[in-house]
């Protein structure tokens, strides 16, 4: 078994500490940074998110596999932005003010770590401003808005209405979710992407980014 | 017919119990709002950072304070009802609905004409004990003033208790304000609200606040927990009960710091995880052992109990809405439940209410009353009534006194499950969703809002300040 499959192979099983070391390894060995991050941790989380789209594994195993993705990035992160490769996409993450459900968002946080972006997570209760200043600071490419409550959904709006107070709304796309919000909100309040769960938005977010 | 429904043994609960104390001794509570960590600080708990561990004497001596039922009062008292020790269960509808659907138009969001509905259907019910401000938030109530004019339009449409809204102690202020101003001194307690812990181990501000601000007003609360076991609590269903407990607890201890004696209800629709959604699972079997466990440790500390009725997590009205509708209203109420909120109506994991299934709710309440209601009545005299009856020759009993004086009370007569043969119900196209599409549209017909003397409404319109 070549060290790029092998690290996959342990992706898989969640085995960080073992991913961690092969990737050490791999890269000791003189072997790309590219590659072991496309060949060997990206494609073990792709055959991951291939299981658990056909419902062979669950969440918990997604989650340690994308621990076990992160031990290992973790090292190429210096190599990769030395060698000029641009990680995938960098999002900023958050609860809207108002609102303390977080575990659809923590949920697509995971989904949206396990392709590979980099997900800043502002955590709970997260107003317009606070989502518009990092999405700034951070140069991020989109802003992900979490809301589960009728009376907070409204939120989305100041959040869009603050990123055009900012002068990033052509730059950022907005991209909203949550049990009560649908695509007729996404369209009626001025979003960009409406997505009905984690998964489906992770992968909003990689096409997003690699616009 | 007696059910008793007990998940705990003696020794269990008081490991439980146990368990809690040492939780909340040890680890303590996440809490960040500064005036509640002050109100536990005074009391003899450690605050340290955001955690507040509290002695097992305090926690036992505020629980000791809490009373084991109350009475609260409606605009018509009555309409009052009792909640807990010595009372029989006092169901509130399915609340919290972001959708609405009916037979004819489908799901969509729900609209003030539809909380109107409801509320009519919530004041017709013969089950329904209080009036809910908060089954639906319409998408349609004018912004700024959507939830108090909620409060209103229920205050309106209903002379039950009120259920009111207690989302942070800003509007649990103005909820207890107006329902103060509805029911004009008839009683001391006059709105019920419900908050739920941050599962896990946390209170948030909000819900604090509403906490402190309820029992200062000496106004019952519902403190619940709504954890995701293997997300928010442990997926050992043992270890969520404790951390339930100990989550519970620690809102009631604060609300009888605030005021001795203050009414509380201890509430839980913690259930289980779908561990490809990450959805709650409200329909879930394990949330009948969790609710059980919590009815158990509720009646060992003597506070009342509150758990959900007709929970499912069906998007249709197929027999999935109907087995996980009937297993926990059956559940609940064989768990000695004392206040049910989600009786009727919710579907798909809180998210929508349905018409019909209100109705089909009602249904399966009247089945399972049925059930456990007055049993098999024994008759004086059945040995010469059959030997007479029989005698007599006509070999039937269709005509009978036995039939003609009883058959009214001992059958009980299902309003929407069906009973014809299928020639019948075929020709008459019949489905259970139409019988009870019809069933709550003849009740919105004939609906007679309850009158509200127009200074009490004039007093009413001024707390709901148009922006
Ligand atoms: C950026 O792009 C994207 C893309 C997709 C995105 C996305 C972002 N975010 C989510 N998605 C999507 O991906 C996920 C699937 O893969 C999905 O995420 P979800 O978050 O929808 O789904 C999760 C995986 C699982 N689902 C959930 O986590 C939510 C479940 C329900 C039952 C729920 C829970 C668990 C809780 N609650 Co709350 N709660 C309810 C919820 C009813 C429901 N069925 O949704 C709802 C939302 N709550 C409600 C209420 C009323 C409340 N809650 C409250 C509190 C809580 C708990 C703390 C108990 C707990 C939250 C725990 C937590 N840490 O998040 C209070 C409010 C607190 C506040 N200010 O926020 C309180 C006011 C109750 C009270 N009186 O205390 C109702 C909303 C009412 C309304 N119409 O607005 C409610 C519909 C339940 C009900 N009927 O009462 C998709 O929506």
């Amino acid at each position: 078994m070549s060290i790029l499959n092998e690290i996959s192979q342990n992706l898989q099983c969640g085995k960080a500490k073992v991913v961690k070391e092969l990737v050490q390894k791999a890269i000791d060995e003189g072997i790309s940074a590219e590659s072991i991050l496309k060949e060997g941790l990206l494609d073990g989380m792709g055959v991951i998110g291939e299981k658990f789209k056909n419902d062979e594994v669950y969440v918990p195993d997604v989650l340690i596999a994308a621990r076990a993705m992160s031990a290992g990035s973790e090292l190429l992160k210096p190599l990769l932005a030395s060698s000029g490769v641009k990680a995938t996409g960098k999002v900023v993450l958050g609860t809207v003010a108002g609102d303390l459900h977080d575990i659809g968002k923590n949920l697509v946080r995971m989904m949206m770590e396990g392709k590979g972006l980099e997900v800043i997570d502002l955590g709970i209760d997260v107003s317009a401003e606070r989502f518009v200043e990092t999405a700034v600071r951070e140069d991020a490419h989109a802003i992900c808005c979490s809301a589960l409550l009728t009376t907070t959904m409204g939120e989305i709006k100041n959040v869009i209405d603050a990123a055009i107070q900012a002068g990033i709304r052509d730059k950022v796309t907005i991209m909203i979710g949550g049990a009560p919000v649908t695509d007729s909100f996404c369209k009626m309040v001025g979003a960009d992407i409406y997505t009905a769960d984690a998964a489906s938005a992770a992968d909003a977010a990689v096409q997003v980014c690699s616009r | 017919m007696h059910l008793r429904a007990e998940v705990l043994s003696p020794k269990d609960l008081q490991t439980v119990h146990e368990n809690t104390l040492a939780l909340l001794e040890k680890y303590g509570i996440r809490i960040k709002h500064q005036e509640a960590k002050m109100v536990f600080l005074e009391h003899g708990a450690k605050v340290e950072g955001d955690h507040v561990k509290m002695p097992p004497e305090l926690v036992m001596k505020a629980l000791s304070s809490v009373p084991s039922s109350f009475i609260l009062t409606g605009r018509n008292t009555e309409r009052n009802v009792g909640i807990g020790e010595g009372y029989s269960p006092v169901f509130g509808p399915g609340a919290g609905a972001v959708f609405i659907s009916d037979y004819e138009r489908g799901r969509r969001p729900g609209t003030v004409q539809d909380l109107r509905n409801l509320l009519a259907l919530s004041q017709s019910s013969k089950h329904i004990g209080v009036a809910c401000a908060g089954m639906i938030y319409p998408f349609d109530m004018p912004v700024g003033v959507g939830l108090e004019a909620a409060i209103l339009e229920t205050l309106k449409i209903s002379d039950k208790p009120l259920f009111g809204l207690s989302q942070d102690s800003a509007v649990s202020e103005i909820c207890i304000e107006m329902a103060r101003v509805a029911t004009e001194g008839k009683g001391e307690h006059y709105v019920m609200g419900v908050v739920n812990s941050l599962s896990p181990m946390a209170w948030d501000d909000k819900m604090l606040g509403s906490i402190m601000v309820y029992a200062a007003n000496n106004q019952p609360l519902v403190l619940a927990c709504c954890s995701m076991a293997g997300f928010t609590s442990p997926t050992t269903l043992s270890a969520t009960v404790i951390q339930n407990n100990a989550e519970i607890i620690a809102g009631i201890v604060l609300s009888q710091l605030v005021r001795p004696g203050a009414p509380v209800v201890y509430g839980n629709t913690s259930t289980i995880t779908d561990m490809s959604t990450m959805n709650l699972c409200i329909g879930a079997p394990e949330y009948q052992l969790i609710s059980t466990a919590a009815s158990q440790l509720a009646k060992f500390y003597k506070i009342p109990y509150r758990s959900g009725g007709g929970l499912t997590d069906a998007k249709a009205l197929d027999m999935q809405a109907g087995i996980e509708a009937t297993t926990n209203l059956l559940f609940s109420m064989a768990n000695g439940v004392n206040f049910v909120l989600h009786a009727l109506g919710i579907m798909e994991s809180f998210m929508s209410i349905s018409y019909e299934k209100w109705i089909m709710d009602e249904e399966i309440i009247e089945r399972i009353m049925r059930m456990t209601g007055d049993g098999c009545r024994l008759l004086p005299d059945a040995v010469e009534m059959i030997g007479n009856a029989v005698a007599s020759g006509s070999g039937s009993f269709i005509d009978h006194d036995d039939t003609l004086d009883n058959f009214r009370s001992e059958f009980y007569r299902t309003p929407v499950s069906n009973r014809q043969n299928w020639d019948t119900w075929e020709k008459n196209g019949i489905s259970c969703q139409k019988t009870a599409n019809g069933i709550w549209q003849k009740r919105l017909k004939d609906f007679v809002p309850p009158e509200l003397p127009s200074y009490v409404l004039k007093e009413l319109e001024k707390l709901v300040q148009m922006p």
